[in-house]
């Protein structure tokens, strides 16, 4: 009885399954065949040489200080903000909360550009700046040095550490601080030996996310750090893509499949133990009344530096696409529709939004119908196998996608899997990207759906596939919906991968931007600056939506609390 | 013996947002003395117990504790115990840890740290505990782990603020005793709050009823089921039978039961009023009985086997009572008259 049950249960797991077969370890495979036998041949001598090499220690090190300053600066300037977020109640808490997800949301390139257009050599502040005192050259200069993608790194981060710890923090007890003070602990006392302990685990984890986040980088480094500097993940890139040398590209990207492996599984152990939520709002508990002229001006201060950290890159990024050598204009935005002899396209340059819509649109379908497989068979299995499958699908998230484009162009170009020419490349890689997202979605709400509510159902006729459609399809379509706005919004920012699979015909938004960077001239750079800001609110106008459609759309929630709905990982739209 | 009192409140007024959640509350408490206060939620109990605490800090009114008046003292230099809701216990300290908190913020050594710990442990019981974490304990080993943290540092008033509201009724009813004997045990001076009345008739010296911001009444356990002042209180305690009628200047108290005759009838002076029957206060009888006592006929409406008595529904006009009568003799059947013999000090005139 229980064995056609079992084979029942597989059903939906196996799409899943073979796809990450053929598009992730099938391209690992290739990736370390490619580092221990370059041109399939065995040549001891030249592996040697190859692992000699003094590049490996130089860009390892590189690659780990700037991620661990990068976590160090983050989190000095994110706890103060964790504090008065879980602590307080203040006029326009809601907006800021709001302005924090953008960020999640946000495309690397797109970050990137945003920061150009502020502080970069042609940026808005050094122009004016050069207007105002009459300089002959630019004031700031922090282009193609550390500094600048450090400040990108902390834009991208600080919601992270924000929200994470704001919202554990807020979730604290207050009778504990109650506690402590009626046992004699003066405030300070409190703080140093109930509260900080209670929260070090959530300042962990969210140290351990920023650093896997920074640490994989790409392209912020890529575009805001220059030539000179070079994480892993561009280092791979440019073996890869530049300098053709593929055998070093595959050795690289083993040692960063390495090194995230650990990183994650260091985070997966130290959240599943202290179950540090990842999603959460920073609102739970009572917020207190701000009643002293002291605290008001902390807490001015703080969502002052919010606002500039936050929304001063956004609000360049657009700002510098209307405004031209002599005023204000819209030609960036016109040059995009025309081919012309001057553009680096075949193609007007708008056919890339197209593109990308359309990549995102088959890519979250695909994610979607695999995720909800994956996820409708982890909620069924047992505890001990359901954990280990459950690591096997997260897997993708773990390499960096970078690595997987890389894999992609190693192995798929040729039989017996030829997709070089295919537009379905790029779509998969997008795929591979955003279903352990959807999987993240889904998988608590259904976890959650008590399993009485499906004998209830069975006891009343319903067969297997009927339960499925009745009681579980309807109560997770909720989650479903949000993962489909994930893996969507992951897919149009998607850059790492991308760089490597799409075609020069076929670009998406993300890799024409960065051509555009990459190119001299006003117009180039103002029309970088145009596509940035239509990429960036495509995407954050999804999410838009999803808050709109939560309004209208009241799906009945499960009798037991369900968990927030959004994932537990970071949604690395477009990281790296 | 009466003694000064240590505690005293006058006219503690408290609002929240422009409503009123305490309304000029006046009490005193003697040292050793266990006051309860009871209340149904939203009564403003929990309001009464933080602010005497000083975890909350807007009030009008004092507060005067020893023959200080505590406004502006912060709570960790009162040196009062609190025992909370779901105890708040912090979960990154093992049970010694808890315990300990107390002593550690005091500055004792370890030895007489060490010495005040096993005289709490021996106390409450839990001595083969101490190295545990805060979530391998049973709920009853959590209340008495924070029973202990609030003692060990010798408060000189404990609050606590429904301790026992999660655990079951078995539990509660056992720790509510043992609780009381600990407190005797160390005469300490204790505000216990709680809705539920039977804990509060077994834990305290005095109860006072708070309802919606007041203080309905401050009276012994005994003294409050025995004349409970008013209807909300009346009402509280779980008595239902309440019936109006016309209080006349002899004494007499004319309602659809008849005339009845009314002991202690303050003033007499004749007014409308509501005139409680508690429900033990009621013996079957023949029709005819010698003296003066109330005797009232009802026809049966349902009568319930209870073990120690029966719980019988009688109606009388428009009036309905319910009794709890001996099982000796055992009531007539449903729909039968039965005539009742009242005990008088069972009869309370409410005031208004």
């Amino acid at each position: 009885m229980s064995r056609p049950r079992s084979l029942y249960r597989w059903l939906p797991f196996s799409l899943p399954f073979l796809f990450l077969v053929l598009f992730y370890f099938y391209p690992l495979f290739g990736i370390v065949r490619q580092s221990f036998l370059p041109d399939g041949i065995w040549d001891p001598e030249r592996l040697s040489n190859l692992l000699g090499s003094p590049v490996y220690g130089r860009i390892l090190w590189f690659t780990t200080w700037q991620a661990a300053l990068s976590t160090f600066l983050t989190l000095l300037l994110a706890l103060p903000g964790a504090y008065i977020f879980a602590r307080y109640r203040f006029f326009g808490k809601n907006l800021f909360q709001a302005l924090l997800t953008v960020p999640f949301v946000l495309p690397t390139v797109v970050t990137a550009a945003a920061f150009r257009a502020l502080l970069g050599p042609n940026g808005l502040l050094n122009s004016w700046l050069v207007s105002a005192f009459d300089l002959s050259g630019p004031v700031i200069r922090i282009d193609q040095t550390v500094t600048f993608f450090l400040l990108a790194h902390i834009f991208y981060n600080y919601a992270l550490v924000l929200r994470i710890v704001g919202g554990y923090w807020a979730g604290l007890e207050p009778d504990l601080r109650a506690a402590a003070a009626m046992l004699g602990a003066s405030p300070w006392q409190t703080f140093r030996k109930i509260t900080l302990p209670l929260l070090m685990p959530a300042v962990g984890s969210a140290a351990l996310l920023v650093f896997i986040f920074c640490f994989t980088s790409f392209g912020v480094v890529l575009i805001l750090g220059g030539p000179s500097h070079a994480t892993i993940e561009v280092e791979i890139y440019r073996q890869a893509v530049q300098l053709f040398n593929l055998p070093m590209a595959a050795a690289l990207s083993l040692i960063q499949i390495g090194v995230n492996f650990l990183l994650m599984w260091l985070h997966a152990r130290l959240s599943a133990k202290s179950r540090v939520p990842f999603y959460s709002d920073a609102d739970a508990g009572v917020p207190e009344e701000v009643n002293s002229p002291k605290k008001r001006l902390f807490i001015t201060a703080n969502l002052l530096l919010m606002g500039v950290l936050l929304l001063a890159p956004l609000l360049a990024l657009v700002v510098r696409s209307v405004i031209g050598t002599d005023g204000l204009t819209l030609s960036y935005y016109r040059a995009l529709f025309s081919a012309g002899s001057d553009s680096i396209f075949f193609v007007e340059p708008v056919a890339a939004v197209i593109n990308s819509v359309g990549f995102a649109l088959a890519a979250m379908t695909a994610a979607v119908i695999l995720g909800t497989g994956a996820a409708t068979f982890l909620a069924s299995s047992g505890h001990k196998s359901s954990s280990w499958w459950d690591a096997l699908l997260m897997l993708p998230l773990a390499t960096s996608a970078v690595t997987l484009g890389f894999g992609y162009i190693i192995t798929l170009n040729r039989p017996p899997l030829n997709l070089r020419d295919s537009l379905f490349i790029v779509v998969i890689a997008h795929t591979l990207v955003a279903f352990p997202f959807v999987v993240r979605c889904i998988l608590p709400t259904l976890r959650h759906i008590p399993q009485s509510l499906r004998e209830a159902a069975a006891l009343l006729g319903a067969s297997p596939r009927r339960i499925w459609l009745r009681i579980d399809l309807p109560i997770i379509s909720r989650a479903i919906l949000v993962g489909a706005v994930f893996a969507f919004s992951i897919s149009m920012g998607e850059f790492g991968a991308s760089a490597f699979v799409t075609r020069p015909h076929m670009p998406t938004m993300p890799v024409a931007i960065f051509r555009f960077l990459g190119q001299p001239g006003e117009m180039n750079y103002g029309q970088a600056m145009a596509m940035s800001t239509i990429l960036m609110l495509v995407t954050c106008s999804g999410f838009w939506l999803l808050g709109r459609l939560n309004m209208w759309y009241d799906v009945p929630k499960p009798p037991v609390p369900m968990p927030t709905a959004g994932p537990t990982t970071k949604p690395t739209t477009g990281k790296p | 013996m009466k003694t000064a009192p240590i505690l005293e409140i006058n006219s503690l007024s408290n609002s929240y947002q422009g409503a009123l959640l305490l309304d000029n509350i006046s009490f005193s408490l003697s040292k050793g003395e266990i006051l309860c206060l009871l209340g149904p939620s939203g009564s403003g109990k929990t309001t009464l117990l933080r602010l005497v605490a000083g975890l909350e800090k807007e009030y009008e009114g004092t507060i005067i504790f020893a023959g200080r008046d505590v406004r502006g003292i912060p709570p960790h230099q009162r040196n009062f115990g609190m025992m909370f809701q779901e105890y708040a216990l912090f979960p990154h300290r093992n049970v010694h840890q808890n315990i300990t908190f107390g002593l550690e913020m005091q500055g004792y050594s370890s030895e007489l740290l060490a010495e005040r710990l096993q005289t709490v442990l021996d106390l409450v019981g839990l001595k083969d505990l101490t190295q545990r974490r805060i979530d391998e304990l049973s709920g009853g080993e959590r209340q008495r782990v924070a029973l202990a943290r609030s003692l060990a540092p010798e408060p000189h008033l404990l609050l606590l603020d429904e301790p026992l509201g999660s655990l079951d009724r078995t539990l509660r009813d056992r720790l509510t005793a043992e609780i009381r004997a600990i407190l005797k045990k160390r005469n300490m001076t204790t505000i216990f709050v709680t809705h539920d009345q039977a804990e509060a008739f077994s834990i305290a010296d005095k109860v006072a009823v708070l309802h919606a911001g007041r203080l309905q009444q401050l009276d012994s356990p005994e003294s409050l089921y025995r004349r409970p002042l008013n209807k909300t209180v009346a009402g509280f305690l779980g008595f239902t039978n309440l019936v109006s009628g016309n209080l006349e200047a002899d004494g007499t108290f004319l309602s659809p039961l008849g005339s009845l005759q009314i002991e202690n009838a303050e003033g007499k002076i004749p007014r409308q009023a509501t005139l409680l029957l508690r429900p033990e206060g009621a013996v079957l009888c023949r029709e005819k009985v010698r003296g003066g006592f109330p005797v009232i006929a009802a026809k049966i409406m349902d009568r319930v086997f209870q073990g120690s008595t029966y719980r019988v529904t009688l109606q009388v006009g428009t009036v309905s009572l319910i009794f709890d009568l001996p099982i000796d003799p055992s009531p007539p059947p449903n729909g039968e008259i039965a005539h009742l013999l009242l005990n008088p000090a069972a009869l309370v005139l409410l005031q208004e």
